[in-house]
């Protein structure tokens, strides 16, 4: 590929020659509509998903202000008592939690999946149905929980939920447990986005777009799923540890039985501080692309802001402790923290002078989407500020946990993601339809700027005079009542200017219809596209592809450049290198279908069963999920290789249709999620390893208990890496022995690693390790039970894979299955090994 | 080339070029295995008490970070020198051809991180480990 | 304790520097520091946001030949890296300098008050003062003396806050938190419960008297002492009620069999300035309102409400009884 071709070389010069027979366009046209009817609900196109993300996000958003709206009422003057302070204690709680895990963050991502598929010239995301399903769990799961306060089983413990608080004792009814598992399963949404993004913007790029041309969204997006990867798992391990001790007694964070409530803080907030950048990256580079084409010109400094956005991504997992500034650690360690957020203010630092240099390189047009930039500036530079300012430790001693904080948080928040999404709304909406009015649009506009500036300053100063966060009144006579006031009208002002936006969406937003290029924007989302992605996939040669060559859009709609067609007859994507953007194989993508719609619907009946608790429900809705995890996989998953061997996309370039191995986005996939299920099992080590700090090796066993068993613990070693092994060899020996060895291969592996779990359990047992008495054997236990979670999911998948095998949809070409299988199970193995080894090992050596 | 040796040429292309695009993350890495490590051993000192003991001569604490600091800081210089091995043109831009752009990324990455190094030792010189 | 007065705008401004619960009014040295701490801040942040504010109008308003300068990588560099990376570093070193002056104790022997967190009242001990030296709700130090206090919780996590004194510091069950300060000048300064507690968090507040030595002294001295017996017929009828109605279960009252420690300790509880943890003014009015309706002023906290077992005449007598004990 040359990648450094000089532009504009001759006129007509496309990939493919012009014009196209006319079936081509109807073939992609068929292949690509959507089910009619009931049946659309099975469609996982984009086009489809993206924008219903997008509205529920929204949807959810004004729910959670609404919340806010009561408490800015009851706070507006002292003593008043609109609602009772277990009411109020729910209300802040939801909207903090809401506001978080379902508005921000699917908020993102959800614009993500409607635009980087254009933005990147693919026909769809490289698993559409896992979008789909994502986006399903999302709104069924998040509307389901939001509805809790109706019933007043609404979390009330915060939006951090800390322990002891929100133990079995001091919470007894299921408002904790509907936020624990609850939020528990919206992660699992976040986190198959977060794969899907990650393999799409690695993998699935036009020609020609190198690392280095990659619009900065994209790289948003990666630096937001890489974060999300190996952030969230630590939430998700402490609502498990959290819901196993208030379940079944597992103390993790009692200290009258060796837990520490810090744990559940550390765990918390090492995932809380990545999640606010998680939501910033991706609204930060959604400006980098908005300014430029707002002012004409391209992103000063484009690769320092790529470095700004990797840099924050990584010095963002050093800042956590901030938020434990006040609980007593030792000084130096919080010198740390302080420093490194000092640190990650300087790539921020980069970013904002960026925009303003792009504004002084081109020529501003004030339209809607600028008046939105340049509130996001004023706003969230303010909240950075104040940002630095709760960085330094001991001045976050005085205003930690007072409304000086709230101030701060709304700040960065509102300013530094709500305005660039509603820019981005008012800028892209005509990419995907009827734009949006530009009268609505400015008076929404300066109705959020001054409300959000008189909501949220005047709690600069009451935090100062005293106000604690999270009371549902104050005294008064300490001078807070003009400030919370002022702050409750400007709420009120923020909620006309929601309502100005709401309006305006809806009189006036229509998908589909003419696009036209308003802004005359450079990148590839503003080319005209349909269902099926664009009409060929274009070469890019530069940052700006359109303004480069101002004949792109024209020769991509008429489907000059690459796989203007489908080589299979089924929907197709092309696959190429993470670096280069070479071609490498055309992806054939599945039909719509059911499977993943019934998962969906299994799965937020199952954890929303466990919450009441209702053990019978909870069964049968995990088999349905189940079933629908199987039926999705058996169709459209591991497709048989069909059509040609390989397909001319233009250019002379022939790529495969089919791919196995580490090249194809199948194993990217299952690497991503081990490097997730990795995490969480670091971060379930590093939760026994500060245990066993904080308990002292005295107690570590604590006298009543004991070791686990050596014996059985080699054992359990050697079933693990044999069972392993044999996986491996069964992939090793696929299509080159009989299908019956391969079949026995399984057999043996499946043993094999049962044995492996049963000894690995019954070392523990044996050993006197028992998980209610102590947190020692609590923890033990759980490192133990997450193991045996993944073997039970090895154990399906080796099931599974003999299942294909049986069914003649396994052979030597057609071995997805059996390489994810494999890869799935030497990664169970090694966990094992590792869990084995500091839990017989690190008592004898150290402790 | 023969089937199987054209599998393996491609093999090893996906992998280097898998190790082109880790690349920048390294120097990032090793900004966050100081972090960690001080981190870990300034609690593992304060915890079990021994934070009063002395390093050859120096107070434990500040001396081992002051140790691993020094660590980081060649191991970045190595990853920038790595990195800018025959990078051509101004180093303030990436440029969109590859293997430049990761190249320069680790770079700057490598350089952030030595940064972030940098300004984490400074607390070891003045303030208390345990306090 | 309430403030009158129409002020004027200016002067509302400037009303967070004055006050009972105020980070920018110092009583101590720490506050202090922490108080031109926040003033660095404050003057430092606004500058840095007025002068970014300043560069984005200049990039979109002033006349193109101007502006070209400031559309460069340079500009980037110069704005982005090397200004926040000096002045950060500038703004680390002095922030670990105070960090260190906070964390360095001065004094070997400091006076040490054990405050114990609970839903939703403090309960407050004198360790170094001898048997007896109990209060709750209220936390009295000499002026001129350095005092450790000693934070834990007997249930969640609570944290006390003085902001005329000190920052915050989190009560954590399991854990014994240490802080040092050092009150400079006498007052009434109010305190607040800073890390949520559960239903009742809002009015989970006390009063930091800041007496000159002397009358510390005396304090301490008559908080040891046994309670003088009821001065006449209602106060003697009022402690009889107490007994009866079981309240020693929960209340210790110096010099009497009644030890209990699961409620504020009410030896001299006629004394104190505020009750139900700074909920209530305290008077014989106040008592008797929250002795029967407990649960209405603050409900879901762990005192029962006795309108119904305790009515009239009885009522009165142990409020007046509780009035006495100063």
């Amino acid at each position: 590929m040359d990648t450094a071709a000089p532009r504009g070389t001759t006129a007509e010069e496309t990939p493919n020659p012009l014009p196209r027979p006319p079936e081509e366009l109807e073939q992609l046209r068929r292949i690509w509509a959507m089910p009619r009817g009931l049946a659309l609900l099975t469609e996982y196109n984009n086009s489809l998903i993206g924008p219903l993300y997008v509205a529920t996000a929204l949807l959810f958003f004004l729910l959670a202000g609404v919340l806010a709206l009561i408490i800015r009422a009851q706070l507006a003057w002292p003593g008043l008592t609109l609602v009772d302070a277990a009411t109020f204690n729910q209300l802040f709680t939801m909207h903090g939690t809401v506001m978080m895990f379902l508005f921000a963050v699917p908020a993102v991502e959800a614009v993500a999946i409607t635009l980087l598929p254009a933005m990147l010239g693919a026909r769809d995301m490289p698993f559409p149905r896992l979008g789909a399903y994502a986006f399903l769990i999302y709104a069924i799961g998040g509307l389901s929980f939001y509805s809790s306060i109706l019933f007043g089983a609404a979390p009330d413990g915060g939006w951090f939920m800390y322990p002891p608080l929100t133990s079995k004792e001091n919470s007894p009814g299921i408002n904790t447990d509907m936020y624990l598992l609850g939020i528990g399963f919206i992660e699992i949404s976040a986190i198959a986005g977060a794969i899907e993004l990650f393999v799409g913007i690695m993998r699935t790029r036009p020609p020609g777009m190198t690392l280095g041309r990659m619009p900065l969204f994209a790289w948003g997006m990666l630096v937001f799923a890489a974060m999300v990867i190996f952030g969230f798992p630590a939430v998700i391990v402490a609502s498990m540890l959290l819901e196993l001790e208030r379940a079944l007694g597992w103390p993790f964070f009692l200290p009258e039985q060796g837990g520490d409530p810090l744990l559940w803080q550390h765990l918390f907030w090492f995932f809380g501080h990545p999640e606010v950048y998680v939501i910033f990256l991706p609204a930060a580079a959604m400006v980098s692309m908005i300014v430029p084409a707002m002012v004409g010109a391209p992103l000063v400094a484009h690769s320092l802001v790529v470095l700004a956005l990797v840099g924050t991504g990584f010095l963002s997992f050093g800042l956590w402790v901030h938020h434990m500034y006040a609980v007593g650690i030792p000084a130096l360690s919080l010198g740390f923290f302080a420093a490194a957020g000092f640190a990650v203010s300087i790539p921020s630092g980069v970013q904002t002078f960026a925009w303003i240099a792009t504004f002084a390189a081109g020529r501003v047009k004030w339209e809607v989407p600028t008046l939105f930039m340049l509130g996001f500036i004023f706003i969230f530079v303010l909240g950075g500020l104040t940002g630095v300012m709760v960085s330094v430790t001991p001045f976050d001693w005085q205003v930690h946990d007072t409304y000086f904080v709230v101030a701060h948080l709304h700040y960065v928040l509102i300013g530094g993601m709500v305005f660039p999404l509603l820019g981005a709304l008012y800028y892209w909406v005509p990419s995907l339809g009827r734009p949006l009015s530009d009268r609505l649009g400015r008076w929404a506009f300066w109705l959020l700027f001054l409300g959000t500036n008189l909501t949220f300053f005047p709690m600069h100063v009451s935090g100062l005079m005293g106000m604690p966060r999270r009371i549902y009144t104050y005294p008064a006579g300490f001078g807070l009542e003009l400030w919370n006031a002022l702050s409750s009208l400007g709420a009120a002002m923020v909620a006309a200017g929601a309502a100005v936006v709401l309006l305006d969406v809806v009189l006036h937003f229509r998908l589909g219809g003419t696009q036209e290029n308003r802004w005359r924007a450079g990148t590839l989302e503003w080319v005209n596209n349909d269902d099926y992605g664009t009409r060929s996939i274009p070469r890019v040669r530069d940052r700006y592809p359109l303004w480069a060559e101002p004949e792109l859009a024209r020769q991509v709609e008429a489907g000059g450049h690459y796989l203007p067609f489908s080589a299979t007859g089924r929907r197709e994507t092309l696959v190429t290198s993470p670096a280069e953007a070479a071609p490498q194989y055309v992806a054939v993508l599945p039909d719509p279908g059911w499977g993943h719609v019934i998962a969906a619907i299994g799965t937020c009946a199952f954890f929303y069963a466990l919450t009441m608790p209702l053990p019978i429900a909870a069964a049968v809705s995990g088999l349905v999920a189940l079933i629908g995890l199987i039926w999705w996989l058996w169709q459209g998953t591991d497709p048989a290789p069909v059509g040609p061997h390989s397909v001319d996309i233009g250019d002379g370039v022939r790529v495969p249709i089919h791919a196995t191995g580490p090249v194809s986005t199948s194993w990217w996939a299952m690497v991503a999620l081990m490097l997730v299920l990795g995490t969480i099992f670091a971060c379930l080590l590093g939760g026994w390893l500060f245990l066993w700090l904080v308990n002292g090796d005295a107690m570590w066993p604590p006298p009543g208990q004991g070791l686990p068993v050596a014996g059985w613990g080699l054992t359990a070693l050697g079933l693990y890496a044999g069972g392993a092994l044999v996986m491996w060899g069964a992939a090793r020996l696929l299509g080159r022995r009989s299908r019956w060895v391969v079949r026995g291969a399984l057999l043996l592996a499946a043993a094999l690693f049962a044995g492996g779990v049963g000894a690995d359990g019954w070392a523990l047992w044996s050993g006197g390790v028992r998980p209610t008495l102590h947190a020692y054997g609590a923890a033990s236990w759980a490192i133990f039970a997450w193991q045996g979670a993944l073997v039970a999911v090895a154990l399906l998948m080796a099931g599974y894979t003999l299942a294909r095998s049986l069914a003649g949809k396994l052979d030597g070409a057609r071995r997805l299955t059996m390489d994810n299988t494999m890869l799935f199970w030497g990664y169970t193995a090694g966990q094992g090994m590792v869990g084995l080894a500091l839990l017989h090992g690190f008592p004898r050596l150290f402790a | 080339m023969s089937g199987a040796a054209e599998r393996g040429d491609t093999r090893k292309r996906q992998v280097l070029q898998v190790r082109e695009v880790l690349f920048p993350a390294l120097g990032l890495v090793v900004w966050a295995a100081h972090f960690g490590v001080s981190y870990a051993a300034n609690a593992l000192a304060c915890a079990r008490g021994f934070a009063d003991a002395r390093l050859l001569g120096q107070p434990l604490v500040p001396a081992v970070i002051m140790g691993l600091t020094a660590v980081a800081l060649l191991a970045l210089g190595l990853v920038i020198r790595a990195s800018l091995s025959g990078l051509e043109g101004s180093l303030e831009e990436g440029g969109e051809a590859e293997p430049r752009f990761t190249r320069w990324l680790a770079a700057t990455a490598a350089a952030l991180a030595a940064l972030a190094v940098l300004f984490q030792a400074v607390p070891a010189l003045s303030v208390p480990p345990c306090g | 304790m309430k403030r009158g007065a129409i002020l004027l705008p200016v002067a509302l401004l400037l009303a967070a520097c004055s006050g009972e619960q105020t980070v920018l009014d110092p009583y101590g040295g720490q506050a202090e520091r922490l108080a031109g701490l926040s003033w660095l801040l404050f003057g430092g942040g606004t500058a840095i946001f007025v002068l970014v504010l300043a560069l984005l109008a200049w990039a979109l308003l002033a006349p193109e030949r101007l502006r070209r300068a400031m559309g460069s990588r340079r500009f980037v560099l110069l704005g982005g890296v090397a200004f926040p990376a000096i002045t950060l570093a500038a703004l680390l070193v002095h922030t670990l300098g105070v960090s260190r002056a906070l964390v360095l104790p001065r004094e070997e022997r400091p006076l040490r008050i054990e405050v114990i967190g609970r839903q939703y009242w403090w309960e407050v001990r004198y360790p170094d003062m001898g048997e007896g030296a109990v209060t709750a709700n209220e936390i009295r130090l000499p002026v001129g003396r350095e005092v450790e206090l000693l934070l834990t919780s007997a249930d969640v996590i609570h944290s006390v806050w003085v902001p005329n004194l000190h920052g915050k510091m989190d009560m954590i069950p399991g854990k014994v938190n240490r802080q040092r300060l050092r009150a400079e000048r006498t007052g009434v300064l109010r305190g607040q419960c800073a890390e949520f507690c559960g239903l009742q968090h809002s009015l989970m507040a006390f009063w930091a008297v800041v007496q000159e030595s002397a009358e510390f002294e005396a304090w301490i001295a008559r908080q040891r002492k046994p309670v003088p017996p009821p001065a006449d017929e209602r106060a003697v009828r009022g402690m009889r009620v107490f007994g009866d109605a079981g309240c020693g279960a929960c209340h210790a009252v110096r010099g009497t069999e009644w030890q209990g420690r699961l409620g504020p300790d009410l030896s001299r509880v006629g004394s104190r300035l505020s009750l139900a943890a700074g909920a209530l003014e305290n008077h014989r009015g106040t008592l008797a309102g929250w002795i029967a309706g407990a649960q209405d002023i603050k409900p879901g906290n762990s005192m029962p409400a006795y309108a119904r077992a305790l009515e009239g005449e009885d009522l009165l007598a142990l409020a007046v009884w509780l009035e006495g004990l100063r």
